[in-house]
C-alpha cells in the first residue's frame, strides 16, 4: 500500500509540475496554416504583416503608438533588386544583424526601415 | 518499491532534460522546381548549453526527367540570394526577432549558408524558429524560390 501511495505521489507531483510549465509558457498551437507538411512555406496563406522585437525583446512601439509592422512581402519575398543591380551597388555588410525600425511621416508603424543592428536607434542588443 | 522509486526518478530527469537540454529542428524542402532548375532551401534551429543557432541555407540544382532534382547547378554571382529571420513567439503571432538582410553568392556556386550564434535568447524566453528564404535568379521568372521553416522549440532566456 505504501508503494503505491509513494508512486502516486511522485506521479502527482510530475503530472503538477507538467501541467504548470505548460500554463506558464504561451505555446503555439499546433502547426501553422501557411507552412506545409516538409516545412516550405506558402506565403499567399502566411498573415499579412508581422511585428517586430526592439532590442528589449518587446514588440516595437512607434511615436504615434501605434505597433510596428512590416509586411510579409518584404520579410518572406524575393530581393527587390535583380543581380545586375545588386552587382552594381552590393551591400555594403552581408549577412551582418539588421533591424526593422520605424519609418517617417504620418504614419510610421506603416513604413518600416531596415538599418544595421549597429545604427539601431533603440539601442544595441548584442 | 527501489525499482519503482529509481524507475520514476529516471523518467523525471527524462522529462526535465529533454526540456532543457540539447535539440534541434531542421526542416528542408523543394521551394521551387521547373522544366530545368530546383530551389531547394533548408532552416534550422538549435538550442544546446549557453548557444543558440539559428541557420538556413539555398542550394540550386538541375532538374532531370526522371530523376528529378539532381545535381548542383552554379549560378553567377549574386544569382542566389538568402535571408535568415529569427521568430519568437508573442501570445498569438509570431514576431520578428533578428534579421540577417540578403546574403549572395558572390562568387560563381550553387549554393549560399547563412548562420548566427547567440549566446541566449535574444527575445527572452519564448518559443522560437528559424525562417529561411532562399531564392535563385532566372533569366525567364526572375527570383524563384521561398520560405523554409524549421518549426518552434522553447528556448530559456
Amino acid at each position: 500500500m505504501k508503494r503505491y501511495l509513494t508512486v502516486g505521489l511522485v506521479l502527482a507531483a510530475l503530472i503538477g509540475a507538467g501541467a504548470v510549465f505548460a500554463v506558464t509558457r504561451d505555446e503555439p498551437s499546433g502547426s501553422l496554416p501557411w507552412v506545409r507538411a516538409d516545412g516550405t512555406i506558402d506565403i499567399s496563406k502566411a498573415p499579412e504583416e508581422f511585428a517586430v522585437a526592439g532590442p528589449d525583446g518587446k514588440e516595437v512601439v512607434c511615436a504615434n503608438g501605434r505597433t510596428l509592422k512590416v509586411r510579409k512581402e518584404l520579410l518572406l519575398g524575393p530581393p527587390a533588386k535583380t543581380p545586375d543591380e545588386l552587382r552594381a551597388q552590393a551591400p555594403a555588410s552581408p549577412g551582418r544583424d539588421l533591424v526593422w525600425r520605424c519609418g517617417h511621416g504620418r504614419d510610421p508603424h506603416l513604413n518600416p526601415v531596415l538599418v544595421p543592428r549597429s545604427q539601431d536607434p533603440l539601442g544595441d542588443d548584442g | 518499491m527501489k525499482r519503482i522509486v529509481l524507475m520514476t526518478s529516471a523518467a523525471a530527469l527524462l522529462i526535465a532534460s529533454g526540456a532543457a537540454y540539447a535539440h534541434t529542428l531542421l526542416s528542408y524542402g523543394t521551394t521551387f522546381q521547373d522544366s530545368d532548375l530546383c530551389v531547394l532551401g533548408s532552416a534550422h534551429i538549435q538550442h544546446g548549453g549557453a548557444v543558440i543557432d539559428s541557420g538556413a541555407d539555398v542550394t540550386a540544382t538541375g532538374q532531370i526527367r526522371y530523376v528529378g532534382c539532381s545535381g548542383e547547378k552554379a549560378q553567377d554571382p549574386y544569382w542566389i540570394a538568402l535571408r535568415r529571420q529569427l521568430y519568437r513567439w508573442e501570445t498569438n503571432a509570431w514576431v520578428v526577432c533578428n534579421d540577417s538582410g540578403w546574403v549572395y553568392n558572390t562568387s560563381r556556386s550553387a549554393r549560399v549558408f547563412h548562420q548566427r550564434m547567440f549566446q541566449s535568447a535574444i527575445c527572452g524566453a519564448r518559443y522560437y524558429g528559424t525562417m529561411g528564404s532562399g531564392f535563385v535568379f532566372q533569366n525567364v521568372g526572375g527570383w524563384s524560390g521561398g520560405g523554409v521553416w524549421s518549426d518552434y522549440h522553447w528556448l530559456p532566456a
